[in-house]
């Protein structure tokens, strides 16, 4: 079973030139797209209309959202002991060194900035997709040596 | 005193970092008014901020009459012992002469005052004063040494005998005008020496200072009809020409030490300048008048004392109350003024907090759209290439170049905010070392390019390490980019010494500008070539200049059209 991936964006322009440039990049996961924060709170936690779905591989995370914003969900990720070994990648249109800085010290597997120009746009999540999706390794089930941890602390 | 004066005329330097850009043909200062080079001066020039030039001006024409006037009464005495004519030597009151010797000193003190005068004056100049000024001080001195040791050849009747006195020794001067001449001596010899900042009092303005005592007592003495000290009397005439030459040393230099306050256009210097005369005119005033009245017999002693001291007591308590309310006054002012600068900071620190919010906001908004805009035309030109005419792909391709250069446009203004927003920090940036790091950079974009790339070595500046890195950036890719159409072009980094100040440069031998456009070369987005000829959006240049302003430097350009351009700056005065 192929792992999801995770898409965070409001942007509906962004999420479609996202989702096709991963198709380009011959990506055939499934791809789930939460629209702001709360939304993607609910999708990790697996609550309300999100029970069934799978613990994502890679999380695409847009920094500037409606409600609660990306570094949050960040903070959210990383603190939450189910969660916190997820690979995280900010992808934002944002090229604040604040933003930089924050969101590495709050634990980012990586940042990467959007380009304006499509070409690069598209070479950047090809890359990305191939790095994160197809070289990078993650076990299937996380909650099996979490289960295994919970049992010899006891 | 006066009423309190119009601070609004007053140039109260509130922010000393951002100094007014001075034009391109504004003369670089001439060392007059330079600081010492090597020395630190940031905190201590703001003693010397209010110098009023017109003061100056009018201090060294007044000091070059003094010592002209001194001169001639010299001359004129000298006359009078070739002809040996009385008037000439004693002048009216007395029945003193103005030794030879003592004109002959005075004479030379004239005569280094004019080879001294100027401050940037050459080194023959200033040798030949100084042998003048050593002359005079020989001449005092070894009259003093005549008078302490007995028996030791005279120098009194070398070129001019007396036979008119046996009392005090002939031709020789009291002691007291040796002791002056001594002193003028030595502080002409060492006018321009100064072992601290030019701030403090130099060593010869103390030295004329003592030396203008004598004189002092001599002329109160004339005015209080003091006849009893013969041997320490001047002649009148004599007296005078020392007044004039002390005054004519101190004026000599009106940017340093004590004479700072009297050229300053500040409440300080106002009332120096007024204050002093009335406390030398008031006591000598109410002295001669007391004295005159004892004589015609008004009032014995004790009253005529008492009456002196008892005006002297209300001229001066007057004098201070008018002196101290009209300070009051613009301490009030000034404090008023300092709680509006304060409030104008928290304004300012107000609107720097709006305008980061708002930049940070532009940095995320505008680029989605713009994405948007370039991603769409894109799918469309690969999506549906088989149904787009030439014309609709030629359309598509204009939208999506509009959107890159867009995205263009709002990175170089950001970053021209970010520069002026920025904290400064002060560090010794070594340019050449960062100019090479650039370079490579732009060698490594485009290999295949061939540019012959001068650095010199050791360029160093008291600036902000990222600001200059950006500084230089623009400047480097600048010059890349107009040579990109010229085979083996060289680019230049260097720096020459124009007076007290490195002045740095980037030379190229690129495309150049036509010079009459130079005043619009560093307007924000102010562009001289067409984006056909060269690409580029126009701010790489108004950053430049944004950050040597912050600096409290500056920049100008020379160039020939097709041949080539060079970039002069410089940073703050001073380093």
């Amino acid at each position: 079973m192929a792992p999801t991936i995770l898409l965070v964006e409001d942007n509906q322009d962004d999420e479609e030139l996202t989702i096709s440039s991963l198709r380009d990049a011959r990506i055939k996961n499934k791809i789930d797209v939460v629209r702001d924060g709360a939304e993607a709170l609910e999708y990790l936690e697996q609550r309300g209309k999100y029970e069934k779905v799978d613990t994502p591989q890679i999380i695409l995370l847009d920094l500037k959202l409606p409600k609660i914003n990306g570094l949050e969900i960040l903070k959210f990720i990383r603190t939450s002991p189910m969660l916190q070994h997820l690979p995280v990648v900010i992808f934002t249109s944002s090229k604040e060194e604040k933003d930089l800085i924050e969101g590495y010290k709050l634990g980012a597997n990586s940042y990467i900035q959007k380009p304006v120009d499509f070409d690069e746009f598209a070479k950047a999540v090809n890359d990305l997709g191939l790095y994160w999706i197809v070289l990078n390794q993650y076990p299937l089930k996380m909650d099996q040596s979490s289960e295994k941890i919970k049992a010899t602390a006891v | 005193m006066g009423a309190a004066r119009d601070l609004t005329k007053i140039n109260l330097d509130l922010n000393s970092s951002r100094p007014e850009m001075p034009s391109m043909d504004a003369p670089i200062p001439t060392a007059e008014s330079a600081t010492p080079a090597g020395e630190n001066t940031a905190e201590f020039s703001h003693i010397s901020n209010a110098i009023d030039d017109r003061l100056v001006r009018i201090y060294k024409i007044s000091g070059k009459i003094f010592f002209c006037l001194a001169a001639l009464i010299a001359a004129t005495v000298l006359i009078g012992w070739i002809i040996d004519s009385q008037t000439l030597k004693t002048f009216l009151v007395g029945s003193s002469s103005f030794k030879t010797n003592a004109a002959i000193a005075t004479l030379m003190e004239c005569i280094a005052l004019y080879f001294l005068y100027d401050e940037a004056a050459p080194r023959s100049y200033r040798i030949a004063g100084k042998i003048c000024a050593l002359v005079s001080f020989f001449i005092g001195f070894y009259t003093l040494l005549e008078h302490l040791i007995a028996g030791i050849p005279s120098i009194d009747q070398l070129l001019f005998s007396e036979s008119f006195m046996v009392f005090p020794p002939a031709n020789r001067m009291p002691p007291n005008p040796a002791f002056a001449h001594t002193l003028i001596g030595l502080a002409l010899f060492f006018l321009d020496y100064e072992k601290r900042h030019r701030r403090h009092p130099s060593p010869s303005q103390y030295l004329i200072l003592a030396a203008s005592l004598v004189p002092l007592f001599s002329f109160a003495g004339y005015l209080y009809g003091l006849e009893v000290f013969y041997f320490f009397s001047l002649t009148l005439h004599a007296t005078i020409a020392l007044l004039f030459i002390c005054a004519a040393t101190m004026f000599s230099r009106p940017a340093r030490g004590f004479m700072i306050l009297f050229s300053s256009q500040s409440f300080g210097g106002d009332i120096a300048r007024k204050l002093l005369i009335v406390a030398v005119l008031v006591p000598l005033i109410l002295g001669k008048l007391r004295l005159m009245g004892e004589h015609a017999g008004f009032y014995e002693t004790e009253a005529g004392v008492t009456l002196a001291a008892l005006f002297n007591i209300i001229i001066l308590a007057v004098v201070v109350w008018r002196t101290a309310f009209s300070l009051h006054l613009m301490d009030i002012e000034r404090r008023n003024l300092v709680e509006e600068v304060g409030r104008h900071a928290q304004a300012l620190a107000n609107a720097n907090k709006e305008l980061e919010a708002f930049s940070y906001s532009v940095s995320h908004d505008l680029r989605a759209p713009l994405r948007s805009i370039d991603g769409f035309s894109k799918k469309i030109m690969s999506g549906y290439q088989a149904r787009l005419d030439d014309q609709g792909k030629d359309y598509l391709n204009r939208v999506r170049a509009g959107a890159q250069k867009m995205g263009k446009l709002i990175d170089d203004m950001l970053s021209l905010s970010r520069v002026s927003r920025s904290k400064m920090i002060d560090a010794l940036v070594d340019m050449s070392v960062e100019a090479k790091r650039i370079i490579e950079d732009l060698k490594e974009s485009d290999p295949a390019r061939k540019v012959n790339f001068v650095v010199a070595d050791g360029l160093r500046a008291h600036a902000d390490p990222d600001l200059v890195r950006i500084l230089l950036q623009n400047l480097f890719s600048n010059a890349w980019k107009f040579t990109s159409k010229k085979d083996d072009p060289i680019i230049e980094f260097g720096s020459i010494k124009n007076q007290n100040q490195e002045v740095f440069f980037v030379r190229d031998t690129g495309a150049g500008f036509d010079m009459a456009y130079s005043d619009k070369l560093f307007n924000p987005f102010q562009r001289l070539h067409s984006d056909s000829e060269f690409e580029g959006t126009g701010i790489g240049l108004a950053t430049v200049k944004r950050i040597l302003y912050r600096h409290g430097g500056r920049v100008w350009a020379e160039a020939r059209l097709g041949e080539g351009a060079t970039f002069y700056f410089t940073f703050k005065k001073g380093d």
